[in-house]
């Protein structure tokens, strides 16, 4: 056997490293849409939105998915740096907002993720009125007082909506109706949070489908957040369960929500057309008077604001209905949003 | 001809919540348990007046009232006969009213 000389190691070792430098090279060439510039730092892309073109969706996700990896499976400190971001929209505010909560959760350890602010002024004004930076995912848990501002209902969290649907609408009618918030208004709001909280409570995190140890250190957890613009307010409801297109062929069987789909023309069985199967469900008369009406109720709110728009996520399907136009939009995006995001708006008289 | 009035905000709870015990405290399953079953039981006319609370989530109102026929309690002809809800949103009644017709459609067929 040839006797390996000390140079030879050295010189190996040049070589080794000159492969991993190229290596490298060539996957920080290849993966533009987040940088790990320094050690366990990952940087956001400059757009944080899900309601744009597949790109940018993707894009949001993958960095999502990311810092999670980073943060769960490889136990690892990460710094999240947004100091490029200079479009943020809410619903992907609130995801990225649970998904930090989620890893603190998972971790036990609320030091596990840092943030460096974005440098764009505005955004990191609005980041900072939504609760971003405050590591306050336990709001509700800790039962801190939780302050509004400037239109905003900061980001909250909580699992069980009996104990936070008053603070919920406090906030909503601090901070978009200046404390005086019309009865009717607040009757419909509180029907479509009860339902849309109490909807993740019962089917969520069904144990058939989501980790168990997970759902233990979470919790049947909802993540919410609110802003009036001009006339409008906007609510975002996110939660980190199987999902609607998982859990709907347990509530019904496979054949009804076949029937229903084939009724208004749709064979397959993909992520948005769950989501629209579960809308039908709950138009319908199905024999189970008890289930599916939670989607409805904040569709049937989105249907008397001449400007309500209903957005579902759920998995990897995407479901827009536009009341203006009457129009249902439903689409297929190659990655997954991981749980149900829905945002609405109400009008403010 | 004894007549019983039930306010639920003032009775009850002013943000009734969820379907069942898990739920929450003040539940459809509790309410419908609680008052509306002896009050149906024991009087000739129940009056639910609705007015007062911060809102109410469909499920509390099927479980409270649909449940009465679901869970065969009373019969429809008697919820009917027996049960009148008084609400300033004309939206409950009638939602009320189909939950309760709801459920015997489903029972009888």
């Amino acid at each position: 056997m040839k006797k390996t000389h000390p140079e030879d190691i050295v010189y190996q070792g040049i070589v080794i490293r000159k492969h991993e430098k190229r290596r490298l090279r060539k996957r920080r060439n290849k993966v533009k849409t987040f940088v790990r510039s320094k050690k366990n730092t990952i940087t956001a892309p400059s757009i944080l939105c899900l309601y744009s073109k597949n790109k940018i969706y993707n894009s949001t996700i993958l960095f999502i998915k990311k810092f999670a990896k980073e943060v769960v499976q490889n136990k690892k400190k990460v710094t999240i740096d947004l100091s490029n971001v200079n479009v943020f929209t809410a619903a992907a505010a609130l995801c990225i907002y649970a998904e930090i909560c989620r890893c603190k959760l998972l971790r036990n350890d609320k030091g596990c993720i840092k943030l460096i602010k974005p440098t764009n002024a505005e955004i990191k004004e609005k980041l900072t009125k939504y609760g971003f930076f405050s590591y306050s995912c336990l709001y509700a848990d800790e039962d801190k007082e939780i302050s509004t501002e400037d239109n905003v209902i900061p980001c909250m969290s909580g699992e069980h909506g009996d104990k936070y649907i008053d603070t919920v609408l406090d906030l909503i009618n601090e901070a978009a109706f200046s404390g005086d918030i019309p009865e009717f208004t607040e009757q419909t709001l509180f029907r479509s949070l009860s339902e849309a909280m109490l909807n993740v409570w019962h089917h969520a995190y069904d144990g058939d489908f989501v980790d168990k140890d997970e759902v233990e250190k979470i919790g049947k957890r909802w993540w919410i957040m609110g802003e009036r613009i001009d006339n409008q307010l906007y609510i975002v409801i996110y939660d980190r369960g199987a999902g609607v297109p998982v859990t709907l062929p347990k509530k019904y069987k496979k054949e009804m929500i076949l029937s229903v789909l084939q009724k208004i023309s749709i064979m397959d069985m993909n992520d948005s057309n769950m989501i629209l199967a579960a809308m039908e469900l709950g138009r319908t008369r199905t024999g189970k008077s008890e289930r599916g009406k939670g989607l409805q109720d904040v569709r049937r709110f989105v249907e008397i604001n001449p400007s309500g728009t209903l957005r579902i996520y759920s998995n990897k399907g995407e479901y827009l209905y536009r009341n203006k136009s009457k129009e249902e939009i439903t689409k297929n995006h190659g990655l997954s949003i991981k749980g149900t995001l829905i945002q609405w708006n109400v009008k403010i008289h | 001809m004894s007549t019983k009035v039930i306010n639920i905000a003032d009775d009850f709870s002013t943000k009734p919540y969820g379907r069942y015990p898990e739920d929450g405290d003040f539940n459809g399953e509790r309410f419908r348990n609680e008052f509306l079953i002896p009050a149906i039981r024991d009087n000739e006319k129940v009056i639910v007046d609705l007015d007062g609370t911060r809102g109410y989530g469909s499920s509390f109102l099927d479980e409270a009232f649909g449940g009465l026929i679901r869970e065969s309690v009373f019969s429809f002809d008697e919820v009917k006969r027996k049960l009148e809800i008084k609400s300033k949103f004309e939206s409950y009644i009638e939602e009320i009213t189909s939950y309760i017709q709801e459920a015997n459609d489903n029972l009888s067929g």
